[in-house]
């Protein structure tokens, strides 16, 4: 009969499905055991650009930095320098010099030559050069250029001394080496993805939006790393790679702070945390008609709740931030004020403004974390008389509302900048010639923005405390925002199969991966 | 004519004959009344937090749970009718007026007009209507405003071809080209002859189209593209519990519940109407 | 029929023209710019100038138009600025996925909903019949993405017998289906609802005609008979729905790829718009435009074929 068949077909399909899947796991098993030691781990947005001069996001820095060798590096989960490619490194004492000297044979992944001096040449001048169009062009901001002495050898020569150059600059993505030659023979466009570099890891293959795969580069000069292959896996939601870390698919994710806990509980995982150095904040525009009255902002610093945000929008497994520079960088600000909810307070400050309702607005970019963070505001506001309107925004159209003359009409907004471990990326946003630009509070300060200045060529680590101190004092006083938090990023990892290592701001150090321990 | 004899108590009478029909319909009275009385029935502010008592599941004071900021899910469903209603209506309207008057266009003009419009229509309708409206929303900031507004332009081409095609069958008939010939005024013959003909099938349509709208109006929330915070549009809920799901299933549950009903009792409720009003157009779903 | 193609391409490609014209318009009113959402502060002045002028947005939108359309005839879609891909290849990427995962799931809606509108028809007004006609409602009618949720909550939390995130491992035939499965089901369940009605309805439609009768009274065998009309009848509803669900591919999958995490179009899209990345959003859509009318017109055709009651040209849709 016609339906038995059909019948029939159904099951035979099936049969095939089993089988199929029932095969290809055990393969999959096999291969573990005795074959290349694989790690697989989770990204949450595809590559785009792992030239370290055009590279965009988090992950273009973390896959690019397995790939490329730089003069110096951070040690394994440290902030700690020490050489790489250098041989012998030397600042000279006015700062304005930097010689050094390159190990001898170290060759450039793909058959691509020895690195030279040359090659240190080009790959810090361009950063400065137009046709890059580099991003992180302020990295060698003060680069006047690289001397070359011999083939091994050579100068960094700079206009005036920077600070965060052997802090950020140097260990870093924007101090590392490429290929000269191979670069003006393929040109810009042909060195996007495909890169190469002469690090511990070479690029083997890139399926966009599902995976990117490195593997053991076999003529490292430097220890050879433990795996002898990782897999970046796109998993974009963090549920979804939570799912994926606890299926196996993948063996280290960075997780939510909502599911902590469920892993925590868990032997077969690990977890590990570090504080971000980020900042994150709600800004408040000081030139809106609105808010132009200290008293009206700290009026709404005193009413907002901050650990509240935090409890609803991270579970709580944050700390709350109180000023721009994160705990445990230079500048950081120990006796900050750590502003907790106070109505009483804010309905004076209210009183001593004059005024007992206001319709304001706070415009987010749509994301859950930051319309938590608002709708807590609102709430908060609500007691003081004051009517907040949220509006949540796409990501694009948030971007757009600070520029210009346009940036008039801001009122409150929801803000997160990405931070590098020198004090001087934090304040860099605010000083006045930013009005317009990032600085969406259009605070101008003009001592603020002397002290920005003597920060980036004050050499003595002490001094510049003192300098960075001052300035985020003088932003605490004129009350322009309400610092959330810096945020802290959890990774759980599978406990019986790795064992990760990251600076203190949780920029992971593939290279440094182990095994279990 | 048939619609003479079907005035609207007869046709009420007549849908809650069928059990669907009677389904349907109760399922849209109750959700009416839930909008309607929503500040009666919701035992909360449906924006009051209480962040201790967060993403709880059901008690005896929070008969559904809470969601993330601790606030009564229960309340918050109840009001997302509401909203799902705010815009749906507005919605269906403006798509109708529009369609109805292309459709009217198209149909009694014909020619190079006509194609001009079938044109229109086909573009619109290439690309899904969720991306279309992500596209006019990104361009016109998320609001409810501008959510009616984009939904209302992005499905009135199915009203416009209905009409059309009407309007078509109704211009071969004689009576049309008679009083053409007469010299009557095109508006009065649309007025007079058309419409009347036209009216069923976009009665219809409509109330199909309804859960259609809270669909895709849920969805464009679902992705962040929707009313403002903290208005409780069931995608919003829905997308709330999406990032807290492995803390509490109940805010996609409820939520998802919500919606399902709503646009069950939609369909049925429209598919015995149209049963009623149009039994030539029963069978021809999809 | 030979002209009735050719006014079907004309009109298709006016259809792309405008809808070209649409976006690009649209892409200089919609506020946000590319190089800033995806750099956020590390954008400088010349590098948002560089990634302007290598979109093509310094250009007025009648250069645009007619330089992106020059260019779709040599099928080039351009490039993607930040990765510097060929859009096409990028397309090409994740377009398997997508149609695979829409096939799937029409293959899944032909197996469930021709035996369930077959049994309602053969047991028309019993029990069984009214139950499966609620459940097909209730199918047709609840949204895809409260399907996709809940059974994320089921699969992913609770029962783990299906993987549901992401495509599976690569190069790995038996892994990707399993991964295909649920995704499948979710967007099958509407089609299921549709073809069982449908089947039903032009089951109960066959049978009700007196031939059979006549037929019947003539002793020749019942069951046998049944099943060769139903099948048949079965068949006409069943390529209509198929083109419909093919044509509307993206439709369903956006919401399904962005819960259960699988590339497609649909995230492709969508990713494009959050990022502002026009020219991805441009080939993209004329892609999906493109396959819309095309799958109809096959449908079509088929369809005419199938049932020569059907005039070509004829059907409005």
């Amino acid at each position: 009969m016609k339906n038995k068949k059909l019948f029939k077909g159904v099951l035979i399909i099936c049969a095939i499905l089993i089988g199929l899947t029932g095969c290809s796991k055990e393969k999959e098993s096999a291969a573990q055991k005795d074959g290349p030691k694989i790690l697989k781990v989770r990204i949450n947005a595809d590559i785009k650009n792992l030239d370290p001069a055009r590279r965009y996001s988090r992950w273009d820095d973390v896959i690019s930095a397995t790939i490329f060798d730089g003069l110096v590096s951070y040690k394994a989960n440290s902030y700690d320098i020490e050489n790489v490619l250098a041989e012998k490194f030397e600042i000279s004492e006015d700062g304005h010099e930097i010689y050094f000297k390159l190990r001898e044979g170290v060759q450039f992944q793909k058959g691509a030559g020895e690195v030279t001096a040359e090659d240190v040449k080009f790959s810090y001048e361009r950063f400065r050069d137009e046709k890059t169009a580099s991003a992180y062009s302020d990295d060698w901001a003060n680069l006047d250029h690289v001397e070359v002495i011999s083939k091994y050898e050579g100068k960094i020569i700079l206009t005036e001394p920077f600070a965060p150059l052997m802090r950020t600059t140097l260990p870093l993505n924007s101090g590392v080496i490429v290929p000269k030659n191979y670069i003006e023979k393929v040109g810009l466009d042909g060195f996007t993805t495909d890169v190469i570099g002469c690090g511990p890891y070479y690029i083997d293959e890139w399926q966009p939006d599902q995976k990117v795969v490195v593997k053991k580069n076999p003529d490292y000069y430097g220890k050879a790393p433990y795996w002898d292959e990782i897999q970046f896996i796109v998993i974009s939601d963090n549920q979804s790679a939570e799912i994926a870390l606890q299926a196996g698919e993948v063996d280290f994710a960075e997780i939510s702070t909502n599911t902590v806990d469920t892993f925590k509980d868990n032997p077969d995982f690990g977890i590990t945390s570090n504080s971000d150095l980020d900042y994150r904040w709600i800004g408040l525009n000081v030139e809106n008609p609105k808010l132009q009255d200290v008293n009206v902002r700290k009026a709404i610093r005193a009413a907002a709740n901050v650990p509240d945000m935090i409890t609803a929008a991270y579970n709580g497994m944050v700390e709350q931030e109180t000023a721009i520079v994160a705990p445990g960088l230079l500048g950081y600000w120990a006796d900050a004020p750590k502003y907790t909810q106070d109505l009483d307070k804010a309905k004076e400050y209210m009183a001593a403004a004059g005024i007992d309702s206001l319709d304001l607005e706070i415009a987010v970019a749509d994301t859950s974390e930051y319309r938590v963070w608002a709708e807590v505001l609102q709430q908060n506001l609500k007691e003081i008389g004051i009517n907040l309107e949220i509006n949540s925004m796409e990501s694009g159209t948030f971007w757009e509302i600070g520029d210009g003359d346009k940036g008039k009409d801001v009122e409150l907004f929801a803000m997160a900048f990405q931070m590098q471990p020198d004090p001087s990326w934090a304040t860099m946003w605010f000083t006045s010639d930013q009005v317009g630009i990032w600085n969406w509070m259009r605070w101008a300060n003009p001592e603020f923005d002397e002290l920005h200045k003597q920060g980036l060529s004050e050499t003595d680590d002490q001094k510049r405390q003192v300098i960075y101190e001052k300035m985020q004092k003088l932003m605490d006083d004129d009350a322009v925002a309400i610092w959330v938090t810096n945020g802290k990023t959890y990774f759980a990892y599978n406990a019986k199969k790795c064992s990760p290592a990251m600076t203190p701001n949780n920029s992971l150090q593939f290279r440094f991966f182990s095994a279990a321990k | 004519m048939r619609k003479k004899k079907n005035s609207e108590i007869g046709v009420l009478s007549q849908l809650v004959k069928t059990p669907s029909g009677l389904i349907g319909t109760i399922i849209i009275a109750l959700l009416l009344i839930t909008a309607i009385f929503a500040p009666i029935l919701s035992p909360y502010d449906f924006s009051t937090q209480n962040i201790s008592e967060r993403l709880s599941g059901p008690t005896s004071e929070h008969h559904l749970g809470t969601d993330h900021l601790g606030r009564d899910l229960l309340s918050r469903i109840i009001y997302g009718t509401r909203i799902a209603l705010k815009v749906a209506i507005p919605a269906v309207i403006i798509s109708l007026f529009i369609g109805v008057l292309l459709g009217l266009i198209a149909g009694y003009f014909g020619g190079i007009i006509d194609y001009i419009i079938i044109i229109i229509l086909d573009t619109i309708q290439s690309l899904p209507s969720i991306v279309l409206a992500l596209v006019m929303l990104t361009l016109l900031g998320p609001s409810l405003t501008n959510l009616i507004v984009v939904m209302g332009l992005t499905l009135f081409p199915g009203y416009s071809r209905v009409v059309r095609a009407q309007v078509m069958s109704a211009r071969q008939e004689l009576y049309v080209d008679a009083e053409k010939a007469l010299g009557a005024k095109p508006l009065r013959i649309i007025a007079g002859h058309i419409l009347p003909n036209v009216v069923p099938a976009v009665i219809i349509l409509s109330t199909m189209d309804l859960p259609a709208v809270i669909t895709i109006e849920a969805g464009l929330s679902f992705l962040g593209m929707g009313v403002r915070p903290p208005s409780p549009s069931w995608g919003v809920i829905l997308n709330d519990g999406f990032s807290h799901f492995r803390q509490s299933p109940w805010p996609i549950i409820t939520a998802g519940a919500a919606l399902a009903i709503t646009t069950f009792g939609f369909t049925l409720f429209g598919e015995s109407l149209r049963d009623i009003l149009d039994p030539k157009m029963s069978g021809m779903d999809s | 029929m030979f002209s009735y193609i050719l006014k079907r391409v004309v009109s298709t490609a006016l259809v792309c023209i405008l809808l070209i014209i649409f976006l690009s318009l649209l892409i200089h009113i919609v506020p946000g710019d590319p190089a800033k959402t995806i750099l956020g502060p590390r954008a400088t002045p010349e590098l948002i100038e560089k990634i302007h002028t290598e979109m093509g947005l310094d250009k007025t939108p009648f250069q645009q138009i007619t330089g992106f359309f020059l260019n779709a005839l040599h099928g080039d879609l351009g490039t993607d600025v930040f990765t510097g891909r060929p859009i096409t290849e990028m397309i090409m990427d994740v377009f398997p996925h997508s149609l695979i995962l829409t096939t799937a799931s029409l293959l899944l809606a032909v197996l469930l909903g021709i035996p369930l509108g077959i049994f309602s028809a053969t047991h028309p007004n019993t029990i069984g019949d009214r139950i499966l006609a609620f459940l097909s409602i209730s199918f047709i009618t609840i949204p895809s993405y409260v399907v996709a949720l809940i059974f994320l909550l089921i699969f992913s939390a609770h029962l783990r017998i299906f993987p549901v995130i992401g495509l599976g491992s690569s190069g790995n035939v038996g892994d990707y289906i399993m991964h295909l499965i649920i995704p499948a089901l979710v967007l099958s369940l509407s089609w299921v609802g549709y073809l069982a009605r449908l089947v039903r309805t032009s089951l109960l439609e066959v049978l009700n005609e007196t031939y059979i009768t006549a037929e019947r009274s003539m002793g020749i065998k019942n069951r046998t008979l049944l099943f060769r009309l139903a099948l048949k009848n079965a068949l006409i509803p069943t390529v209509a729905v198929l083109g419909v669900g093919l044509g509307k591919m993206l439709a369903g999958t956006v919401f399904v790829e962005i819960i259960f995490s699988r590339p497609g179009m649909g995230t492709l899209i969508m990713k494009a718009i959050q990022n502002r990345n026009y020219p991805v959003v441009q080939g993209v859509s004329l892609i999906i435009a493109l396959w819309f009318v095309f799958a109809n017109l096959l449908a079509d055709i088929i369809n005419t074929r199938l049932d020569p009651r059907i005039q070509i040209g004829k059907t409005e849709r």
